[in-house]
Protein backbone atom coordinates (compact mmCIF):
# COMPACT_ATOMS: atom_id res chain seq x y z
CA UNK A 1 0.00 0.00 0.00
CA UNK A 2 2.86 2.35 0.87
CA UNK A 3 4.46 1.62 -2.49
CA UNK A 4 1.21 2.38 -4.32
CA UNK A 5 0.83 5.66 -2.47
CA UNK A 6 4.39 6.63 -3.35
CA UNK A 7 3.77 5.87 -7.02
CA UNK A 8 0.57 7.91 -7.01
CA UNK A 9 2.23 10.87 -5.29
CA UNK A 10 5.23 10.84 -7.61
CA UNK A 11 3.00 10.55 -10.68
CA UNK A 12 0.79 13.39 -9.47
CA UNK A 13 3.80 15.59 -8.81
CA UNK A 14 5.24 14.79 -12.22
CA UNK A 15 1.95 15.52 -13.99
CA UNK A 16 1.52 18.71 -12.03
CA UNK A 17 5.05 19.80 -12.78
CA UNK A 18 4.77 19.03 -16.49
CA UNK A 19 1.52 20.93 -16.79
CA UNK A 20 2.60 23.84 -14.62
CA UNK A 21 4.24 25.67 -17.48
CA UNK A 22 1.34 24.94 -19.83
CA UNK A 23 -1.16 26.45 -17.43
CA UNK A 24 0.67 29.78 -17.11
CA UNK A 25 -1.45 32.38 -18.76
CA UNK A 26 -1.22 36.07 -19.28
CA UNK A 27 -2.38 38.39 -16.60
CA UNK A 28 -1.20 41.91 -17.37
CA UNK A 29 0.68 41.57 -20.65
CA UNK A 30 -0.98 42.39 -23.98
CA UNK A 31 0.21 41.89 -27.55
CA UNK A 32 0.27 44.96 -29.77
CA UNK A 33 0.54 45.41 -33.53
CA UNK A 34 0.47 48.33 -35.93
CA UNK A 35 -2.99 49.85 -36.39
CA UNK A 36 -2.88 48.98 -40.11
CA UNK A 37 -2.30 45.29 -39.40
CA UNK A 38 -5.58 43.44 -40.15
CA UNK A 39 -4.84 40.67 -37.62
CA UNK A 40 -7.26 40.56 -34.68
CA UNK A 41 -6.39 37.23 -33.06
CA UNK A 42 -3.15 35.26 -32.92
CA UNK A 43 -2.70 31.74 -31.64
CA UNK A 44 -0.18 31.42 -28.83
CA UNK A 45 1.86 28.88 -30.80
CA UNK A 46 1.96 31.17 -33.85
CA UNK A 47 3.00 34.10 -31.63
CA UNK A 48 5.87 31.98 -30.31
CA UNK A 49 6.97 31.18 -33.86
CA UNK A 50 6.94 34.89 -34.73
CA UNK A 51 9.15 35.81 -31.78
CA UNK A 52 11.53 32.90 -32.34
CA UNK A 53 11.52 33.73 -36.07
CA UNK A 54 10.48 30.23 -37.08
CA UNK A 55 7.80 32.01 -39.09
CA UNK A 56 8.90 35.32 -40.54
CA UNK A 57 5.85 36.48 -42.51
CA UNK A 58 2.32 37.45 -41.64
CA UNK A 59 -0.45 35.69 -43.60
CA UNK A 60 -0.49 38.79 -45.79
CA UNK A 61 3.14 38.12 -46.79
CA UNK A 62 4.49 41.16 -44.96
CA UNK A 63 7.60 40.58 -42.86
CA UNK A 64 7.01 40.09 -39.12
CA UNK A 65 9.19 42.43 -37.04
CA UNK A 66 9.10 41.31 -33.40
CA UNK A 67 10.28 43.74 -30.72
CA UNK A 68 11.52 42.40 -27.38
CA UNK A 69 12.00 44.06 -24.03
CA UNK A 70 15.21 43.62 -22.04
CA UNK A 71 15.78 40.33 -20.21
CA UNK A 72 15.41 41.98 -16.81
CA UNK A 73 11.91 43.29 -17.56
CA UNK A 74 9.16 41.51 -15.55
CA UNK A 75 6.88 41.95 -18.60
CA UNK A 76 9.48 40.08 -20.70
CA UNK A 77 9.65 37.37 -18.04
CA UNK A 78 5.88 36.86 -18.14
CA UNK A 79 5.79 36.90 -21.94
CA UNK A 80 8.69 34.42 -22.22
CA UNK A 81 7.20 31.93 -19.77
CA UNK A 82 3.63 32.33 -20.94
CA UNK A 83 4.03 32.40 -24.72
CA UNK A 84 7.47 31.07 -25.63
CA UNK A 85 7.33 28.40 -22.90
CA UNK A 86 10.95 29.27 -22.14
CA UNK A 87 12.64 31.39 -19.51
CA UNK A 88 14.48 34.48 -20.82
CA UNK A 89 17.72 32.52 -20.12
CA UNK A 90 16.55 29.71 -22.40
CA UNK A 91 15.54 32.23 -25.06
CA UNK A 92 19.07 33.69 -24.92
CA UNK A 93 20.42 30.16 -25.40
CA UNK A 94 18.18 29.80 -28.43
CA UNK A 95 19.56 32.98 -30.01
CA UNK A 96 23.15 31.92 -29.28
CA UNK A 97 22.41 28.68 -31.14
CA UNK A 98 21.01 30.69 -34.07
CA UNK A 99 24.19 32.82 -34.09
CA UNK A 100 26.39 29.72 -34.17
CA UNK A 101 24.51 28.08 -37.03
CA UNK A 102 23.99 31.11 -39.26
CA UNK A 103 20.31 31.29 -38.39
CA UNK A 104 18.04 34.22 -37.77
CA UNK A 105 19.01 37.40 -35.92
CA UNK A 106 17.46 37.95 -32.51
CA UNK A 107 14.62 40.49 -32.37
CA UNK A 108 15.49 44.06 -31.58
CA UNK A 109 15.58 44.64 -27.83
CA UNK A 110 14.42 47.94 -26.39
CA UNK A 111 14.55 49.04 -22.79
CA UNK A 112 11.36 51.04 -22.58
CA UNK A 113 7.75 50.06 -23.32
CA UNK A 114 7.26 53.50 -24.85
CA UNK A 115 9.84 52.56 -27.46
CA UNK A 116 8.05 49.28 -28.12
CA UNK A 117 4.90 51.26 -28.92
CA UNK A 118 6.86 53.74 -31.03
CA UNK A 119 8.44 50.95 -33.06
CA UNK A 120 5.13 49.12 -33.50
CA UNK A 121 3.32 52.32 -34.50
CA UNK A 122 6.00 53.09 -37.10
CA UNK A 123 6.25 49.67 -38.80
CA UNK A 124 3.25 47.91 -40.38
CA UNK A 125 4.77 44.46 -39.68
CA UNK A 126 5.94 45.13 -36.14
CA UNK A 127 4.79 43.06 -33.18
CA UNK A 128 5.42 43.73 -29.51
CA UNK A 129 4.14 43.25 -25.98
CA UNK A 130 3.59 45.70 -23.14
CA UNK A 131 1.83 45.93 -19.81
CA UNK A 132 -1.88 46.51 -20.42
CA UNK A 133 -1.76 49.83 -18.55
CA UNK A 134 0.61 51.21 -21.17
CA UNK A 135 -1.61 50.70 -24.20
CA UNK A 136 -2.73 53.85 -26.02
CA UNK A 137 -4.35 54.83 -29.31
CA UNK A 138 -1.09 54.60 -31.28
CA UNK A 139 -1.18 50.78 -31.37
CA UNK A 140 -3.73 47.99 -31.65
CA UNK A 141 -4.16 45.12 -29.18
CA UNK A 142 -4.65 41.62 -30.58
CA UNK A 143 -6.25 38.75 -28.71
CA UNK A 144 -4.33 35.61 -27.95
CA UNK A 145 -6.02 32.32 -28.77
CA UNK A 146 -4.88 29.04 -27.25
CA UNK B 1 44.97 8.84 -42.41
CA UNK B 2 48.51 10.32 -42.72
CA UNK B 3 47.92 11.08 -46.40
CA UNK B 4 44.62 12.71 -45.48
CA UNK B 5 46.29 14.81 -42.80
CA UNK B 6 49.07 15.89 -45.21
CA UNK B 7 46.53 16.75 -47.88
CA UNK B 8 44.48 18.76 -45.38
CA UNK B 9 47.60 20.61 -44.20
CA UNK B 10 48.57 21.48 -47.78
CA UNK B 11 45.02 22.62 -48.45
CA UNK B 12 44.99 24.89 -45.39
CA UNK B 13 48.38 26.39 -46.30
CA UNK B 14 47.18 27.07 -49.83
CA UNK B 15 44.02 28.73 -48.54
CA UNK B 16 45.84 30.90 -45.97
CA UNK B 17 48.98 31.88 -47.88
CA UNK B 18 47.97 32.11 -51.53
CA UNK B 19 45.71 35.18 -51.69
CA UNK B 20 45.06 36.32 -55.26
CA UNK B 21 46.83 39.68 -55.59
CA UNK B 22 44.04 41.03 -57.81
CA UNK B 23 41.62 41.05 -54.86
CA UNK B 24 44.03 42.49 -52.25
CA UNK B 25 43.70 46.16 -53.28
CA UNK B 26 39.91 46.01 -53.52
CA UNK B 27 39.78 44.40 -50.06
CA UNK B 28 42.01 47.14 -48.59
CA UNK B 29 39.80 49.86 -50.04
CA UNK B 30 36.66 48.19 -48.74
CA UNK B 31 38.17 47.85 -45.26
CA UNK B 32 39.27 51.52 -45.32
CA UNK B 33 35.72 52.52 -46.20
CA UNK B 34 34.30 50.37 -43.36
CA UNK B 35 36.80 51.86 -40.88
CA UNK B 36 35.86 55.41 -41.95
CA UNK B 37 32.18 54.55 -41.44
CA UNK B 38 32.95 53.14 -37.99
CA UNK B 39 34.93 56.30 -37.06
CA UNK B 40 31.95 58.46 -38.05
CA UNK B 41 29.60 56.32 -35.95
CA UNK B 42 31.90 56.51 -32.92
CA UNK B 43 32.06 60.32 -33.30
CA UNK B 44 28.25 60.52 -33.36
CA UNK B 45 28.10 58.26 -30.31
CA UNK B 46 30.50 60.53 -28.43
CA UNK B 47 28.43 63.60 -29.35
CA UNK B 48 25.24 61.87 -28.16
CA UNK B 49 26.85 60.90 -24.86
CA UNK B 50 27.95 64.51 -24.36
CA UNK B 51 24.38 65.70 -24.98
CA UNK B 52 23.03 63.08 -22.55
CA UNK B 53 25.45 64.35 -19.90
CA UNK B 54 24.19 67.87 -20.53
CA UNK B 55 20.56 66.78 -20.13
CA UNK B 56 21.34 64.89 -16.93
CA UNK B 57 23.07 67.97 -15.47
CA UNK B 58 20.10 70.09 -16.49
CA UNK B 59 17.66 67.76 -14.67
CA UNK B 60 19.91 67.63 -11.60
CA UNK B 61 19.76 71.42 -11.36
CA UNK B 62 15.96 71.51 -11.57
CA UNK B 63 13.87 71.69 -8.33
CA UNK B 64 12.90 68.20 -7.14
CA UNK B 65 9.29 67.13 -7.85
CA UNK B 66 7.50 66.33 -4.57
CA UNK B 67 4.73 64.04 -5.82
CA UNK B 68 5.81 60.80 -7.54
CA UNK B 69 5.09 60.78 -11.27
CA UNK B 70 2.91 57.98 -12.65
CA UNK B 71 4.77 55.68 -15.07
CA UNK B 72 2.58 56.59 -18.02
CA UNK B 73 3.70 60.25 -18.14
CA UNK B 74 5.30 60.98 -21.52
CA UNK B 75 9.03 61.71 -21.53
CA UNK B 76 10.25 65.23 -22.28
CA UNK B 77 11.28 66.17 -25.80
CA UNK B 78 15.02 66.06 -24.96
CA UNK B 79 14.85 62.49 -23.67
CA UNK B 80 12.70 61.38 -26.65
CA UNK B 81 15.20 62.92 -29.07
CA UNK B 82 18.08 61.20 -27.33
CA UNK B 83 16.31 57.85 -27.41
CA UNK B 84 15.65 58.29 -31.10
CA UNK B 85 19.32 59.14 -31.74
CA UNK B 86 20.52 56.11 -29.79
CA UNK B 87 18.15 53.90 -31.80
CA UNK B 88 19.46 55.38 -35.05
CA UNK B 89 23.00 54.64 -33.90
CA UNK B 90 22.01 51.07 -33.08
CA UNK B 91 20.67 50.75 -36.64
CA UNK B 92 24.00 52.04 -37.99
CA UNK B 93 25.99 49.62 -35.84
CA UNK B 94 23.76 46.75 -36.95
CA UNK B 95 24.85 47.39 -40.55
CA UNK B 96 28.44 46.39 -39.79
CA UNK B 97 29.49 42.79 -40.19
CA UNK B 98 28.68 40.87 -37.03
CA UNK B 99 31.65 39.02 -35.57
CA UNK B 100 31.13 36.47 -32.84
CA UNK B 101 32.82 33.27 -31.75
CA UNK B 102 33.47 30.71 -29.11
CA UNK B 103 36.42 29.31 -27.20
CA UNK B 104 36.76 26.12 -25.21
CA UNK B 105 39.43 24.65 -22.99
CA UNK B 106 39.39 21.04 -21.78
CA UNK B 107 40.84 18.68 -19.20
CA UNK B 108 40.83 14.94 -19.94
CA UNK B 109 41.80 11.96 -17.86
CA UNK B 110 41.29 8.22 -18.20
CA UNK B 111 42.49 4.95 -16.73
CA UNK B 112 44.06 3.52 -19.87
CA UNK B 113 47.71 2.57 -19.75
CA UNK B 114 50.20 4.95 -21.40
CA UNK B 115 47.46 7.60 -21.65
CA UNK B 116 48.53 10.77 -19.84
CA UNK B 117 45.98 13.15 -18.40
CA UNK B 118 46.04 16.31 -20.45
CA UNK B 119 44.82 19.82 -21.02
CA UNK B 120 43.53 20.70 -24.47
CA UNK B 121 43.19 24.18 -25.85
CA UNK B 122 40.64 22.80 -28.25
CA UNK B 123 38.63 25.37 -30.20
CA UNK B 124 38.92 29.01 -31.04
CA UNK B 125 36.35 29.89 -33.67
CA UNK B 126 35.22 33.12 -35.26
CA UNK B 127 31.91 33.65 -37.02
CA UNK B 128 31.38 36.35 -39.62
CA UNK B 129 27.79 37.26 -40.40
CA UNK B 130 26.65 39.95 -42.79
CA UNK B 131 23.14 40.60 -44.09
CA UNK B 132 22.18 42.90 -46.92
CA UNK B 133 18.44 42.94 -47.61
CA UNK B 134 17.54 39.28 -48.32
CA UNK B 135 21.15 38.19 -48.86
CA UNK B 136 23.07 36.59 -46.05
CA UNK B 137 26.78 35.73 -45.83
CA UNK B 138 28.08 33.49 -43.04
CA UNK B 139 31.45 31.94 -42.33
CA UNK B 140 33.20 30.10 -39.52
CA UNK B 141 36.98 30.22 -39.25
CA UNK B 142 38.19 27.63 -36.77
CA UNK B 143 41.54 27.15 -35.06
CA UNK B 144 42.06 23.92 -33.15
CA UNK B 145 44.74 23.04 -30.63
CA UNK B 146 46.56 26.39 -30.82
CA UNK B 147 47.44 26.19 -34.48
CA UNK B 148 51.01 27.26 -35.06
CA UNK B 149 52.52 28.04 -38.45
CA UNK B 150 56.20 28.84 -38.70
CA UNK B 151 56.77 30.98 -41.78
CA UNK B 152 59.91 31.64 -43.82
CA UNK B 153 59.22 28.61 -45.98
CA UNK B 154 59.31 26.19 -43.05
CA UNK B 155 56.78 23.51 -42.24
CA UNK B 156 53.79 23.66 -39.92
CA UNK B 157 54.65 23.01 -36.29
CA UNK B 158 52.45 21.90 -33.45
CA UNK B 159 49.44 19.64 -33.70
CA UNK B 160 47.00 22.40 -34.49
CA UNK B 161 44.59 22.91 -37.31
CA UNK B 162 43.18 25.95 -39.04
CA UNK B 163 40.24 25.66 -41.35
CA UNK B 164 37.24 27.31 -42.83
CA UNK B 165 34.68 25.05 -41.15
CA UNK B 166 31.79 26.45 -43.16
CA UNK B 167 31.26 29.43 -45.43
CA UNK B 168 28.29 30.28 -47.60
CA UNK B 169 26.14 32.92 -49.19
CA UNK B 170 22.38 32.50 -49.29
CA UNK B 171 19.30 34.21 -50.61
CA UNK B 172 16.31 34.24 -48.24
CA UNK B 173 13.21 34.28 -50.41
CA UNK B 174 10.93 33.42 -47.51
CA UNK B 175 10.15 30.75 -44.94
CA UNK B 176 9.41 28.20 -47.65
CA UNK B 177 12.39 28.72 -49.94
CA UNK B 178 16.00 29.72 -49.36
CA UNK B 179 19.02 28.86 -51.51
CA UNK B 180 22.55 28.60 -50.19
CA UNK B 181 25.92 27.95 -51.85
CA UNK B 182 29.32 27.28 -50.34
CA UNK B 183 30.97 24.84 -47.97
CA UNK B 184 27.93 23.39 -46.25
CA UNK B 185 27.64 21.32 -43.09
CA UNK B 186 25.44 18.27 -43.40
CA UNK B 187 21.93 18.94 -42.02
CA UNK B 188 21.87 16.04 -39.53
CA UNK B 189 21.24 17.31 -35.98
CA UNK B 190 24.62 16.94 -34.24
CA UNK B 191 26.61 17.94 -37.32
CA UNK B 192 24.62 21.16 -37.72
CA UNK B 193 24.51 21.90 -33.97
CA UNK B 194 27.87 20.55 -32.74
CA UNK B 195 29.10 23.77 -31.16
CA UNK B 196 30.30 23.55 -27.53
CA UNK B 197 28.16 26.57 -26.59
CA UNK B 198 25.08 24.57 -27.67
CA UNK B 199 25.81 21.02 -26.55
CA UNK B 200 25.47 19.81 -22.96
CA UNK B 201 28.45 17.49 -23.35
CA UNK B 202 32.09 18.10 -24.22
CA UNK B 203 32.51 14.87 -26.17
CA UNK B 204 30.56 14.17 -29.33
CA UNK B 205 28.66 11.00 -30.19
CA UNK B 206 30.71 8.24 -31.81
CA UNK B 207 28.78 8.34 -35.06
CA UNK B 208 29.48 12.00 -35.84
CA UNK B 209 32.20 12.42 -38.49
CA UNK B 210 32.46 8.63 -38.72
CA UNK B 211 29.14 7.34 -40.00
CA UNK B 212 27.63 10.65 -41.12
CA UNK B 213 29.71 12.69 -43.62
CA UNK B 214 30.48 16.12 -42.21
CA UNK B 215 30.22 18.54 -45.10
CA UNK B 216 30.13 19.10 -48.82
CA UNK B 217 30.79 22.03 -51.11
CA UNK B 218 27.79 22.73 -53.24
CA UNK B 219 24.29 24.17 -53.16
CA UNK B 220 21.37 23.56 -50.87
CA UNK B 221 17.76 24.68 -50.73
CA UNK B 222 15.75 24.68 -47.55
CA UNK B 223 12.52 25.90 -46.05
CA UNK B 224 9.81 25.41 -43.47
CA UNK B 225 6.02 25.46 -43.60
CA UNK B 226 3.54 25.36 -40.72
CA UNK B 227 -0.11 24.50 -41.29
CA UNK B 228 -3.30 25.68 -39.59
CA UNK B 229 -3.46 22.50 -37.50
CA UNK B 230 -0.02 23.39 -36.05
CA UNK B 231 1.77 20.58 -37.86
CA UNK B 232 4.80 21.69 -39.79
CA UNK B 233 7.49 20.39 -42.08
CA UNK B 234 11.04 21.39 -43.03
CA UNK B 235 13.22 20.31 -45.88
CA UNK B 236 16.90 20.67 -46.68
CA UNK B 237 18.17 19.31 -50.02
CA UNK B 238 21.73 19.55 -51.26
CA UNK B 239 24.02 18.66 -54.12
CA UNK B 240 27.79 18.93 -53.89
CA UNK B 241 31.26 17.46 -54.26
CA UNK B 242 31.83 14.01 -52.80
CA UNK B 243 33.96 13.24 -49.77
CA UNK B 244 37.63 14.00 -50.52
CA UNK B 245 40.42 16.03 -48.94
CA UNK B 246 40.10 18.84 -51.50
CA UNK B 247 36.29 18.77 -51.81
CA UNK B 248 36.07 22.55 -51.38
CA UNK B 249 38.29 22.98 -54.46
CA UNK B 250 37.31 20.18 -56.83
CA UNK B 251 35.55 16.87 -57.10
CA UNK B 252 37.47 13.62 -57.41
CA UNK B 253 35.08 12.31 -60.08
CA UNK B 254 32.09 13.23 -62.21
CA UNK B 255 29.65 11.93 -59.62
CA UNK B 256 28.08 14.45 -57.29
CA UNK B 257 26.59 13.73 -53.88
CA UNK B 258 22.91 14.32 -53.36
CA UNK B 259 20.91 14.21 -50.22
CA UNK B 260 18.78 15.95 -47.74
CA UNK B 261 16.73 15.87 -44.62
CA UNK B 262 12.97 16.03 -44.15
CA UNK B 263 11.63 16.97 -40.73
CA UNK B 264 8.11 16.72 -39.34
CA UNK B 265 7.27 19.25 -36.60
CA UNK B 266 4.45 17.73 -34.57
CA UNK B 267 2.28 19.77 -32.17
CA UNK B 268 2.96 17.62 -29.12
CA UNK B 269 4.61 18.82 -25.90
CA UNK B 270 6.99 21.78 -26.21
CA UNK B 271 8.76 20.23 -29.19
CA UNK B 272 8.39 16.98 -31.10
CA UNK B 273 10.47 16.78 -34.25
CA UNK B 274 11.33 13.63 -36.17
CA UNK B 275 13.43 13.57 -39.30
CA UNK B 276 14.87 11.27 -41.91
CA UNK B 277 17.95 11.98 -44.01
CA UNK B 278 20.07 10.53 -46.76
CA UNK B 279 23.39 11.07 -48.55
CA UNK B 280 24.12 9.40 -51.89
CA UNK B 281 27.22 9.72 -54.03
CA UNK B 282 30.78 8.62 -54.67
CA UNK B 283 33.75 9.30 -52.45
CA UNK B 284 37.34 10.10 -53.47
CA UNK B 285 38.03 6.45 -54.24
CA UNK B 286 35.05 6.56 -56.65
CA UNK B 287 33.34 4.11 -54.37
CA UNK B 288 29.60 4.40 -54.03
CA UNK B 289 28.60 5.84 -50.69
CA UNK B 290 25.07 5.80 -49.41
CA UNK B 291 24.00 6.89 -45.95
CA UNK B 292 20.57 6.93 -44.36
CA UNK B 293 19.75 8.45 -41.01
CA UNK B 294 16.91 9.28 -38.65
CA UNK B 295 16.67 11.58 -35.67
CA UNK B 296 14.27 12.84 -33.03
CA UNK B 297 14.21 15.88 -30.78
CA UNK B 298 11.62 16.02 -28.02
CA UNK B 299 11.25 18.68 -25.31
CA UNK B 300 8.77 18.32 -22.45
CA UNK B 301 9.08 21.13 -19.90
CA UNK B 302 12.64 20.74 -18.52
CA UNK B 303 13.21 17.28 -20.04
CA UNK B 304 14.89 16.92 -23.41
CA UNK B 305 15.55 13.88 -25.57
CA UNK B 306 17.91 13.72 -28.54
CA UNK B 307 18.43 10.62 -30.63
CA UNK B 308 20.11 9.89 -33.95
CA UNK B 309 20.80 6.73 -35.89
CA UNK B 310 22.69 6.35 -39.16
CA UNK B 311 24.02 3.67 -41.46
CA UNK B 312 26.65 4.17 -44.14
CA UNK B 313 27.36 1.43 -46.67
CA UNK B 314 30.98 2.61 -46.86
CA UNK B 315 32.57 -0.23 -44.86
CA UNK B 316 29.16 -0.97 -43.34
CA UNK B 317 29.31 1.69 -40.64
CA UNK B 318 26.41 1.98 -38.23
CA UNK B 319 25.90 4.15 -35.19
CA UNK B 320 23.32 5.67 -32.91
CA UNK B 321 22.98 7.67 -29.74
CA UNK B 322 20.19 8.40 -27.30
CA UNK B 323 20.63 11.37 -24.98
CA UNK B 324 18.03 12.33 -22.38
CA UNK B 325 18.74 15.52 -20.43
CA UNK B 326 17.09 17.35 -17.56
CA UNK B 327 17.41 21.01 -16.56
CA UNK B 328 16.86 20.62 -12.81
CA UNK B 329 17.69 24.24 -11.98
CA UNK B 330 17.66 27.26 -14.32
CA UNK B 331 21.44 27.10 -14.77
CA UNK B 332 22.05 23.38 -14.26
CA UNK B 333 21.47 20.55 -16.74
CA UNK B 334 22.30 16.90 -16.33
CA UNK B 335 22.40 14.30 -19.11
CA UNK B 336 23.09 10.70 -19.93
CA UNK B 337 24.12 9.43 -23.33
CA UNK B 338 24.27 5.92 -24.69
CA UNK B 339 26.04 5.77 -28.01
CA UNK B 340 27.54 3.12 -30.16
CA UNK B 341 29.48 2.79 -33.35
CA UNK B 342 29.87 -0.38 -35.34
CA UNK B 343 32.32 0.04 -38.19
CA UNK B 344 32.16 -3.28 -39.95
CA UNK B 345 29.19 -5.13 -38.55
CA UNK B 346 31.69 -7.68 -37.30
CA UNK B 347 31.77 -8.21 -33.60
CA UNK B 348 35.56 -8.40 -33.36
CA UNK B 349 36.30 -5.15 -35.20
CA UNK B 350 38.67 -3.00 -33.06
CA UNK B 351 36.71 0.21 -33.75
CA UNK B 352 33.37 -1.11 -32.52
CA UNK B 353 32.47 0.27 -29.14
CA UNK B 354 29.64 1.37 -26.93
CA UNK B 355 29.97 4.32 -24.61
CA UNK B 356 27.99 5.38 -21.55
CA UNK B 357 28.37 9.03 -20.62
CA UNK B 358 26.84 10.92 -17.74
CA UNK B 359 27.49 14.58 -17.08
CA UNK B 360 26.56 18.00 -15.80
CA UNK B 361 26.54 21.45 -17.32
CA UNK B 362 26.49 24.65 -15.29
CA UNK B 363 25.87 28.01 -16.94
CA UNK B 364 26.67 30.88 -14.57
CA UNK B 365 25.81 33.14 -17.52
CA UNK B 366 24.06 32.13 -20.72
CA UNK B 367 27.27 32.59 -22.72
CA UNK B 368 29.44 30.57 -20.31
CA UNK B 369 29.28 26.80 -19.84
CA UNK B 370 31.18 24.66 -17.36
CA UNK B 371 30.89 20.99 -18.20
CA UNK B 372 31.98 17.72 -16.66
CA UNK B 373 31.27 14.15 -17.72
CA UNK B 374 32.25 10.61 -16.84
CA UNK B 375 32.31 7.96 -19.52
CA UNK B 376 32.77 4.25 -19.82
CA UNK B 377 33.86 2.72 -23.13
CA UNK B 378 32.98 -0.90 -23.75
CA UNK B 379 34.63 -2.27 -26.89
CA UNK B 380 32.93 -5.16 -28.69
CA UNK B 381 36.32 -6.82 -28.93
CA UNK B 382 36.69 -8.17 -25.40
CA UNK B 383 40.46 -8.42 -25.71
CA UNK B 384 40.72 -4.64 -26.03
CA UNK B 385 41.24 -2.52 -22.95
CA UNK B 386 38.12 -0.94 -21.49
CA UNK B 387 38.41 2.71 -20.68
CA UNK B 388 36.85 4.86 -18.03
CA UNK B 389 37.46 8.56 -18.17
CA UNK B 390 36.53 12.05 -17.16
CA UNK B 391 36.29 15.06 -19.47
CA UNK B 392 35.69 18.64 -18.41
CA UNK B 393 35.60 21.90 -20.28
CA UNK B 394 34.86 25.58 -20.00
CA UNK B 395 33.27 27.35 -22.95
CA UNK B 396 32.56 30.97 -23.73
CA UNK B 397 30.45 32.37 -26.55
CA UNK B 398 31.32 35.96 -27.46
Amino acid sequence: MDRKIKIIVITALAVGWFTARASLGFTDVVIIVNRENPVKTVKKSVLARYFLKKTTRWDSGARVVPIDLTVSSPVRQEFSEGVLQKSPHEVEEYWIAESLTGGKLAPEIVSDPALVKKRVAADAGALGYVDKTQVDETVKVVEIAE
Amino acid sequence: MRILRKSLTIFVLAAVIVVPPAFADEEIERLKSEMQSMRETVTRLQETIARMQGVIEKYDQQPKVEAPRPAAVAATGDVEDLRSEVDDLKDDIAKFMKISGYYDFEWLMDDKEASPNEFKQHHLSFFFDKRIEDWHFFSELEFEYAFDYAGTGGGVTGGGEAKVETTWLEYNHGDLFNIRGGKLLMPQYWTANHYPSQTVSTSRPLLVKNVIPFDTTGVSVYGTKYFKNEWGGSYNLFVGNGEAADRAKDDANEDKVFGGKLTAHMPFFDRFDVAGSTYIGSNAASKSEWMWGAEAQIDIANFGLLAEVAHNNNEGQFGYYVQPSYRFLPKWTTFYRLDTRDDHNQIDDPDDSTRHTVGLRYQPLTAISLKGELYKDIPDDRTRERANGFISSVVIFF
